[in-house]
């Protein structure tokens, strides 16, 4: 049996090799989705754990703010802790290159006296090539810094180069002292993790005084939790004790739902090359039904017969696996930047460096692509082995079950759709996941769909000659091969119109959201603001100098901390609110915004935003855990705003009832709203000659508008990626689902032939054979994309990130898809009609029709 | 003289080859001549392998000869384009088979229409309920052809042959795949029909009974044409 399984592999090849290369491709275009998200989903905490473990190395606990940073008295106590054998503070900003902004560079201070594990070494010399940073001048040099040799050679840096960084509203010049190779001390740490002395981080960069994070090394025989409890007890409530790990976990929490969300589309891609293989199985059991039967009769078991298939396509998979890999590869590494770039703007995490792809990635792809193909072959393999050694010898139609089966086959789907929408009514909010169930229904049922709607398409077509309705008419002739291809490419249709629509629908939310509330003319923030947090601050005397401008009118200051809020870290912003309320607008979910207003302007309360509101399951009436120096303390909710700029969630207050909480601090951000009649660009102009050097960012009204854009559109840029790989899975599979044909009717399109058909006829039937697939293909797939787009908007996505989107989307554009779709359908069409036409008339009497 | 040709089929010293590969080659039409006369029935015999389909192609024109030439109506087929063979071959020839090739998607009267919608021929759309109505199949015409039996079948892709109006009229075994009772049948109708239209019409068979039926036979050894009129005809040759 081996032998035969290994000689007919052969010949299958030989024999139908457009079949295998197409059937190859889909599985490898599947696996090359599922890998490219994997492995971008993998790396995306990869850097930030590096960093994590670059910089406390193999510290037992963590002591980090719980709100802002928090002061260095607290390091003795820490030291004091009985236990503690060696505690080593920390410094962290994110300072941005003068150069290019838009790069950070993620500075820790260290005592580099101290025995930290850092590959600095305090007594070599700068001469000393030991692989470690002298650190010698580290102290002495102002701004003496230690970067990675990676980041050198980027910006063409060397030893004792300088460069500018601005952290907040203060420019400073910084030293390259020593180029530490701190990847090859822990290799996913980021490329731009710098380290320099604890207290020049803190005069230049930061506040004196202050620590974000001291990391605790436990003396020996110590039970961790106990001092960790001991510690978090006498640090009091602003600082939370923790280990490296957990602070890992939390950072993964934050990302969990893009992860799952890029995950289950590229999940899709590979269900549309199952359906390939199912294809590809069943037209090559079609061909091989006698050998088949021959094998049967000859003593060949079910089982082994059906060992011999599977063995085949897993055979197939494999191949597809490592075609789909470097696919696969090759599209996370052209993708890295725009995942890099949501993950550092969005999530304030790590850039991605260098993909680095985990072993297991490759096991994921053999088993995801050998797998999908076998699952997609089971079914007919089956069936095929099911029937018995005479009826595959004799000539006989496979399809002939199909026809009596689609009515059956639709109610089933109905009966499921029918079902998911009955517990989407009552079990919607009860279970996260919810939403991912009902779409997978959703995918399962829709192909169910397709044979009655072929049936029913073809019934209804008038036979009026050699033409498109043939064509139609045709469809239903071949119903199950074609339902296979129609149900993919209505998969692949459905995810790409419901991404598109919660992509437009999010977009025009978003827009609506951006005119409430971007009121003022200028908003003002410094270039490091992104990462910087709460250092990057702006200075009184810029503050006073934007407030001595002859055309601003009024100003609004914010204060941004990020706080421990019912035990997750969460932005909290503090408004000066000083303008007329007339100014003031939040586009409320919950509450009355005047009532609000004055409530948070005259008591401690705030406002929340509705991603907040629905993963805390708070609203109005309720009130807010919040972690203050004098312990948990709660606050009246006035109010719940719709808010899109974070999907953690963020809160606000008056900036007197921040002070109150949390004692004064500075303003990161400024909005000005100017004089009537006044050109804010003209103004920016003069705020920066009257600002020389300072490194703030000015955005007028417009240009925030089209900020906020870009960076939406980067986000969804990867599911465009997995929206175009679903689409060229589902061409694969009209390519395939015409071979088949072609193949399967060499004495119908001969009788054609013999009957007076000319071969460009053959060739306009097959074409619109294509076209008629993928019109079926799109009505279907239109219906299921705006059902993927409801469960998207209305289930998915207030589970995973808690914003109401209202759904909008322009005919426009899905006419544009529709014509892509169809124009690739066409493409697809184009090789095997010219096979088909080219089919000689002779052949007819050779096979029976 | 092209058109005028007084014969609906000439071939001139016509052979077919096969290549096997490994340099065998195999002959299966071996410098075959012969004219045919509009009107007549021919039928063709031979044993299985002796080039009976392979002559019936060459007819049709969807094959070609390796060498001689092979006239249609006065025109070498193997001077025309593909397109062109094939619009001369719809209006010109009718071809019935074996295993009569009836698409299973389209009605009784779909599948006489086709080539009709092939030629972009509306307008015989009624001459196929006509035809069907004179083979006793015009209360069928809506029905799937899957419900028919053999003989119905075979009478529908009659009616489908004659649909054009063709002067040739191509069957390969139009019975064999019959039973006595209809092959009877589909035989006569055959030949009523074309002798009604005017038409040529040569058909391969393997029976004796059903050779005897016709104007001519024609007996094929090995590739090799041997023409001899039946030992009893009972009309006079027409156009001779
Ligand atoms: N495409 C081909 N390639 C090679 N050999 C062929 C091909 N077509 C026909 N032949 C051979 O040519 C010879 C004549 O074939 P043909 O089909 O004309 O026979 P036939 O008289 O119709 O036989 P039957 O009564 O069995 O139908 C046979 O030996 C056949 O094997
Ligand atoms: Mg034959």
């Amino acid at each position: 049996m081996l032998r035969y399984f290994f000689l007919s592999l052969r010949t299958q090849f030989s024999r139908g090799r457009s079949l295998f290369v197409l059937s190859v491709l889909g599985v490898a275009l599947g696996v090359a989705s599922v890998v490219s998200i994997q492995v971008l989903n993998d790396n995306s905490l990869a850097a930030f754990r590096g960093g994590i473990r670059a910089i406390s190395g193999d510290a037992d606990l963590t002591v980090v703010g719980a709100g802002p940073a928090f002061s260095d008295s607290l390091y003795p106590t820490v030291l004091g802790t009985r236990g503690v054998e060696l505690a080593i503070p920390l410094y962290q900003v994110a300072v941005s290159l003068a150069d290019d902004p838009e790069t950070y560079l993620e500075v820790v201070g260290v005592d580099l006296l101290a025995p930290t594990g850092l590959p600095v070494n305090p007594t070599s010399t700068p001469g000393d090539d030991d692989g470690f940073g002298a650190v010698s001048e580290a102290l002495s040099v102002p701004g003496w810094v230690a970067v990675t040799p990676a980041l050198a050679e980027d910006r063409g840096w060397s030893r004792g180069d300088t460069f500018v960084v601005s952290s907040g509203s203060r420019s400073v010049r910084l030293q390259v002292g020593a180029l530490v190779d701190f990847q090859s001390y822990a290799p996913l740490a980021s490329r731009y993790l710098a380290v320099m002395d604890i207290s020049q981080a803190q005069a230049l960069l930061g506040r004196p005084g202050k620590l974000q994070q001291i990391d605790v090394h436990l003396a020996e025989g110590v039970n961790p939790e106990d001092v960790r409890e001991t510690l978090q007890d006498e640090l009091g409530p602003m600082v939370r004790v923790t280990t490296p790990s957990s602070r890992t976990d939390d950072a993964a929490n934050l990302l969990s739902a893009f992860r799952l969300n890029l995950t289950a589309l590229s999940m899709i891609s590979l269900f549309v090359g199952m359906f390939l293989i199912f294809s590809s199985t069943q037209a090559s059991l079609v061909r091989r039904r006698r050998e088949i039967g021959l094998l049967r009769s000859l003593g060949a078991t079910r089982l082994q017969v059906l060992a011999w298939l599977i063995g085949e396509v897993a055979w197939l998979g494999l191949i597809g696996v490592a075609v789909g890999i470097p696919i696969g590869l090759f599209a996370a590494t052209q993708n890295v930047e725009v995942v890099s770039a949501t993950l550092t703007n969005i999530y304030l995490l790590s850039a991605i460096d260098s993909l680095r792809i985990p072993a297991q990635t490759y096991l994921l792809a053999a088993f995801v692509g050998i797998g999908g193909a076998v699952l997609g072959a089971l079914f007919p393999a089956w069936d095929s082995t099911r029937k018995d050694p005479r009826a595959l010898l004799s000539a006989f139609s496979v399809h002939e079950g199909t026809q009596g089966v689609a009515g059956r086959l639709a109610l089933a789907g109905g009966i499921l759709i029918g079902l998911a929408l009955l517990a989407t009514f009552f079990f919607r909010e009860s279970w996260r996941y919810f939403g991912f169930a009902v779409g997978l229904v959703l995918l399962i049922a829709l192909p169910m769909m397709t044979p009655v709607l072929v049936q029913a398409v073809s019934r209804i077509t008038p036979a009026a000659g050699f033409n498109f309705s043939l064509a139609i008419r045709n469809l239903s002739a071949r119903l199950q091969t074609t339902s296979i291809s129609i149900a993919s490419l209505a998969i692949a249709v459905s995810m790409m119109i419901g991404v598109t629509l919660l992509i437009s629908s999010f977009r025009s939310t978003l827009a609506t959201w951006v005119d409430d509330t971007i009121r003022a003319d200028i908003y003002i923030t410094t270039e490091s603001w992104v990462r910087g947090g709460e250092d990057a601050f702006l200075t009184e005397d810029v503050l006073a100098t934007l407030r001595g401008h002859g055309d601003v009118a009024a100003i609004e200051t914010l204060r941004r901390l990020s706080l421990e809020i019912e035990g997750r870290p969460i932005w909290v912003g503090g408004v000066s609110l000083t303008l007329p309320d007339s100014l003031y607008s939040f586009p409320m979910r919950e509450g009355n915004a005047r009532a609000a207003l004055e409530s948070i302007r005259a008591s401690d309360s705030c406002l929340i935003s509705e991603p907040l509101s629905r993963k805390t399951k708070l609203g109005v009436g309720d009130s807010l855990q919040v972690r203050t120096p004098r312990g948990l303390e709660r606050y009246p909710i006035v109010g719940v705003t719709y808010d899109y700029s974070s999907d953690g969630g963020t809160a606000l207050v008056s900036e007197a009832t921040m002070s109150r909480l949390f004692g004064e601090g500075p303003v990161q951000n400024v909005a000005l709203f100017l004089a009537p009649e006044t050109d804010p660009d003209e103004v920016i102009g003069e705020l920066r000659a009257a600002l020389p050097g300072v490194p703030l960012s000015y955005r007028s009204n417009r240009h925030i508008r089209e900020e906020v854009f870009r960076i939406f559109d980067q986000t969804f840029a990867i599911t465009r990626l997995l929206q175009g790989m679903a689409l060229l899975v589902a061409a694969c599979g009209i390519s395939l689902t015409l071979l088949v044909v072609a193949r399967e009717r060499v004495a119908e399109l001969a009788l054609y032939r013999s009957l007076g058909a000319l071969r460009r006829q053959i060739f306009g039937l097959f074409v619109g054979e294509g076209l008629g697939l993928a019109l079926l293909g799109l009505v279907l797939g239109t219906v299921g994309g705006f059902a993927l787009a409801g469960i998207l908007v209305y289930i998915i996505n207030p589970a995973f990130f808690g914003w109401t989107i209202r759904p909008d989307g322009s005919w426009a554009e899905w006419a544009q898809q529709c014509l892509t779709i169809l124009a690739v359908a066409v493409l697809a069409s184009l090789y095997p009609a010219l096979k088909a036409s080219r089919v000689p008339a002779q052949e007819l009497t050779r096979e029976d029709l | 003289m092209k058109g005028h040709s007084p014969y609906v089929l000439e071939l001139k010293a016509v052979s077919r080859t096969y290549d096997l590969g490994g340099g065998r080659t195999l002959r299966a039409l071996d410098d075959v001549s012969c004219r045919v006369e509009a009107g007549r029935s021919i039928a063709v015999v031979g044993r299985s392998g002796s080039g009976k389909s392979t002559l019936l192609h060459l007819a049709a024109g969807i094959d070609l000869p390796n060498t001689g030439s092979v006239h249609l109506h006065g025109r070498d087929i193997s001077q025309l384009s593909d397109s062109e063979r094939t619009r001369l071959r719809r209006t010109e020839v009718g071809l019935v088979f074996q295993f009569f090739h009836l698409l299973p998607g389209l009605s009784v009267q779909d599948n006489v229409s086709l080539p009709g919608w092939i030629a972009g021929r509306s307008q015989l759309q009624s001459r196929a309920l006509e035809l069907l109505e004179t083979v006793g199949l015009s209360d069928r015409a809506g029905q799937s052809v899957e419900k028919l039996s053999g003989g119905e079948m075979q009478r529908v892709a009659i009616c489908r042959a004659l649909l054009a109006g063709p002067r040739l009229l191509l069957a390969d075994e139009p019975t064999g795949n019959l039973d006595d009772e209809n092959a009877d049948l589909v035989m006569n109708l055959l030949l009523d029909l074309t002798r009604r239209e005017g038409s040529t019409l040569i058909y391969v068979t393997h029976s004796d009974e059903m050779a005897a039926l016709a104007d001519e036979v024609w007996h094929l050894h090995s590739g090799r044409l041997d023409i001899a009129s039946p030992a009893t005809d009972p009309r006079p040759a027409s156009g001779a």
